[in-house]
């Protein structure tokens, strides 16, 4: 938990440093020049061009209306109880623990460990390069005998005489289950996986017919080594980190709190 | 290309002119032998032409669209993109579903204009709840139920008339910071999901025209990634930044590409529900009469049309064309998009697919130009996130119209003008491309030359080549694509210049059918032309069917039969074909005539999507919705013009 605080207080203390406000006694307004030059940007990132000499006097003014009503209302407590300045009053709290957590570096070997136990989620899929002859939604099993051993014995010179025309390609580069059975329907791919590269085999069915198919190459399933996609798994680690402090932080925090709820006296329900 | 001219005499043509020009010296032929080894041996080796269609949605919506937030989308880019790769998702009703397949590329295209302001007021994000209008409607919709309906309609209403907070507005509009990281967030999702070679996330956006009521949408699409679309962000309908002249949008089109080097294009859609302006004869929308640069604008502009969604399908209309049989297929034909004027006759000229193909070569003849020379795609333009176009799987137009037992009956506009009701959405359609390989850059280029087609749903895979010397010969090829790119065009080009000799020109068309979807029924060609005295004509072909059918007297081939159980909501492949396959010429041919030909490739009839809710629900059918469906698959065409 220390780190937490460690964070929470360097926060506070960076934006005592940056605000200004709190230097002026309370009847002055000071507009630095650090605060026009922040007027001239906001300006600028909106309208692409700086502004004319006139147009940054009335966002001065403008700021200054917006001082005086500002601390006017401060005093009057109209911050108090109101909706809108309590949840971006919240905001804000999240915000800078959510800021906090870009600084989290991994201790030695928490990368590691949190990549081992999400191996899943980077896994890449087992791709397969196939060619294929289509030979008709029920051919005799005579006509598939005689296909197969052509195939076999290497003797037949032109593939393209084999075989019915078929929009069904003849061959398939890499591709993982879902291309592979998008094509040919499903179950294609379980059926032809495990098959031995170079190697003919029939009849395979498919969702059209019977094929002979031969496994041209092959990439086994694989999870890349985390030098390889350490960005994207620090990213991630980061991410569930934030989620984590952020609950921790709260409930560190609400611990300081006694919490009582006073609910009103309902008729037992029937509800399930 | 076969080398038909011997080595040594290219040699010798190449560098006797021009033996001052090069530094390398002249080759011998032995040497330039080795450079021109002529086709490779193997009909598979360097290859470059597309082998797979891929399949895809170039019209989809998420919670950041103004109207899916209101009708209570609460899935973000994010789950669209999960469901269209084939993760299963939570809908926002509650309801898990997954598609039978993911799908090869998908376009998230929200509606430019006020984009993420309802989702940002759902949540109550702090910058706008200064604002008292958006921090009622969040009261509202916090607070759900009836509060929450009354809001929703109180914002669009709000919107509908103009009456929205200019300063609240102008943060969700071209110009503002928040605009801009919505923009960004946008295409950070895109890129996070982009898997080349694996699944494609193209980076688009939706401008929404509407004039007075009538539908004059495209969707935009970029070939570029983060870099380039960055530079820019997207372009709105409303004052003063956004336009809703499509002059405008073009503008900013060649703005995009000038200023950032990429490539963009426009899709329109849904001429069905724009009164007859969206392709017009004479005049603009605006009555501006036509000019050499508005259509050649807009053939550069606009090379695909959106011909099928769940509005309805835009192919053809039967008072277009009393003939064709099937012409009267989910035509959405009551009025405007937000039915505020009634559809008349006169109208559905401007607004149907073929009939603006003939409108084209009449356009072409008068002003050089033919601006309505677009390929097609099918898309869903659905408004939940959920990408689905089948029958057994549709989750509706907007979040209201997921499956529920109600959904069918309930009205999905009404009117004193008209009314559509829920049974009425089609549960269609996607985009066929041929594309070289699964990349952003591959199925751009390959929508750019129209080598795309559109389906109800299905994926059923068609190729269509057209030239003049293709014979049933050709058909025997185990690989029938090779010799169709050798011999002619594909799909979405140019006929060849008419050879010496040749009678009419040939197409040859294969369809096979999903793999796990219905048998076909038949491969037609439909035809139009224009006549010699400015009249446009068009002829419905049956060319490949399954069965031994014979044509009637008329040449129709009759009907393929119905093997639908509606109780059940079931069919059977018992009838039909699962591949079809033709060499066709066209008999009518005057080589004097301008002509286009598409394939229109039509499956056996199967449950509709009304018929299986009835079934699931345990209802009835609404009275008017058919119990089946014959899906069917649209291609771009191939234009003959004729040798001037």
């Amino acid at each position: 938990m220390l780190h937490f605080a460690v964070i929470g207080g360097l926060f506070f203390a960076l934006f005592a440093a940056v605000d200004d406000s709190r230097e002026q006694p309370a009847d002055v307004i000071y507009i630095s020049p650090e605060r026009i030059d922040q007027l001239a940007a906001g300006f600028s990132s909106v309208w692409k061009r700086m502004p004319t000499q006139d147009e940054i006097n009335h966002l001065i003014e403008e700021d200054i209306r917006e001082e005086v009503y500002y601390r006017e209302a401060q005093a009057l407590g109209l911050d108090q109880n109101d909706t809108i300045v309590r949840r971006r009053m919240r905001q804000k709290m999240e915000f800078l623990i959510d800021t906090s957590t870009n600084l989290l570096v991994p201790a030695a070997g928490e990368l590691e460990t949190y990549f081992d136990e999400n191996k899943q989620a980077y896994g890449r899929q087992p791709r397969l390069a196939l060619e294929q002859i289509f030979l008709g939604a029920a051919p005799k099993p005579q006509m598939v005998d005689r296909a197969l051993k052509a195939l076999q014995s290497g003797s037949s010179a032109d593939l393209s005489e084999l075989g019915e025309t078929s929009l069904l390609p003849a061959q398939l580069g890499l591709s993982v289950e879902s291309a592979v059975d998008g094509v040919f329907g499903k179950g294609f791919f379980d059926l032809t996986t495990d098959l031995v590269p170079g190697e003919w085999t029939g009849p395979i069915t498919s969702a059209y017919g019977v094929h002979i198919v031969r496994v041209l190459d092959k990439l086994p399933p694989r999870t890349p080594p985390l030098i390889e996609i350490r960005d994207i798994v620090l990213r991630n680690w980061r991410e569930r980190k934030a989620q984590k402090v952020g609950e921790l932080d709260y409930a560190g925090r609400r611990t300081n709190y006694t919490i009582e709820i006073q609910r009103r006296e309902t008729e037992a329900a029937d509800k399930p | 290309m076969k080398m038909f001219l011997p080595l040594t005499t290219i040699v010798a043509l190449a560098f006797t002119s021009s033996a001052t020009a090069n530094d390398t010296g002249t080759p011998s032929p032995d040497l330039l032998a080795k450079a021109y080894t002529g086709k490779s041996y193997s009909p598979y080796a360097k290859r470059n032409f597309p082998e797979r269609p891929l399949w895809g949605d170039s019209h989809l919506h998420t919670s950041l669209s103004m109207d899916a937030g209101l009708f209570g989308n609460r899935l973000p880019p994010e789950e669209a993109y999960r469901l269209a790769r084939g993760e299963e998702v939570v809908s926002s009703t509650g309801q898990a579903l997954r598609l039978s397949r993911p799908l090869d590329w998908l376009m998230i295209a929200d509606h430019s204009d006020g984009m993420g302001l309802v989702g940002d007021i759902a949540a109550g994000k702090a910058q706008l709840m200064a604002y008292e209008q958006a921090a009622r409607w969040n009261k509202g919709m916090t607070e759900g139920g009836e509060a929450g309906v009354k809001a929703a309609i109180d914002l669009i209403q709000t919107f509908s008339n103009d009456k929205m907070d200019p300063e609240m507005f102008a943060m969700y509009s071209p110009g503002a910071k928040i605009y801009k990281n919505l923009w960004e967030e946008v295409i950070a999702d895109a890129e996070a999901f982009n898997d080349p070679g694996h699944f494609t996330a193209l980076i688009g956006f939706e401008w929404t025209s509407l004039i007075e009521g009538n539908n004059m949408h495209r969707v935009v699409m970029m070939r570029d990634g983060p870099v380039r679309a960055r530079q820019v962000v997207p372009f709105t309908m409303t004052a003063p930044q956004g336009s809703p002249d499509p002059r405008d949008l073009w503008k900013y089109m060649a703005n995009y590409e000038e200023k950032t080097g990429g490539e963009i294009l426009a899709i329109a859609h849904n001429g069905n529900l724009s009164n007859g302006i969206m392709f017009p004869l004479e005049a603009q929308w605006n009555g501006t009469e036509f000019d050499e640069t508005y259509v050649t604008e807009r053939a550069k502009w606009e090379p695909v049309y959106e011909i099928t969604q769940i509005k309805g399908d835009g192919e053809a209309h039967p008072f277009l064309s009393p003939d064709d049989e099937f012409a009267d297929y989910e035509n959405w034909d009551i009025g405007n998009l937000d039915v505020s004027v009634a559809k008349t006759n006169e109208m559905l000229a401007g607004e149907y697919a073929r009939e603006a193909l003939k409108r084209g070569l009449v356009i072409e003849s008068r002003l050089g130009t033919n601006p309505y020379k677009f390929g097609v795609v099918g898309a869903t333009d659905s408004h939940t996130s959920l990408a689905t176009a089948e029958e057994d799987n549709f989750f509706g137009k907007h979040t209201g119209y997921e499956p529920n037992a109600t959904r069918m009956s309930h009205p999905f506009m009404e009117t004193d003008a008209g009314s559509i009701i829920g049974w009425q959405m089609v549960a269609s359609g996607l985009g066929a491309v041929w594309a070289t390989e699964n990349t952003r850059e591959a199925i751009f280029d390959a929508i750019q030359r129209k080598e795309v087609y559109g389906t109800t749903g299905p994926r059923m895979s068609v190729r269509l080549f057209g030239g003049w010397d293709y014979t049933q010969q050709d058909m025997n090829s185990r690989i029938p694509a090779v010799i169709g790119y050798e011999k002619g065009t594909p799909m979405g080009g140019d006929l060849r210049v008419m050879p010496e000799g040749a009678k009419a020109p040939n197409f040859m068309v294969f369809a096979l059918r999903d793999p796990i979807g219905a048998n076909l029924d038949r491969i037609q060609i439909i035809k139009g032309w224009l006549d010699a005295d400015g009249t446009t004509k068009e002829k419905v072909y049956d060319v490949s069917w399954s069965g031994d059918r014979k044509p009637d007297a008329n040449g129709k081939v009759p009907a393929v039969g119905n093997t639908v159980d509606v109780p059940n909501a079931n069919w059977t492949n018992t009838i039909g074909a699962a591949e079809l396959m033709t060499v066709w010429t066209d008999p009518d041919f005057d080589p004097a005539k301008k002509a286009f030909y598409y394939a229109r490739v039509i499956e056996i009839p199967t449950p509709r999507w009304s018929t299986y809710d009835a079934f699931r629900y345990g209802i009835e059918l609404p009275e008017g919705a058919p119990t089946s469906t014959q899906e069917r698959a649209y291609t771009s065409p191939i234009w003959y013009n004729p040798a001037s």
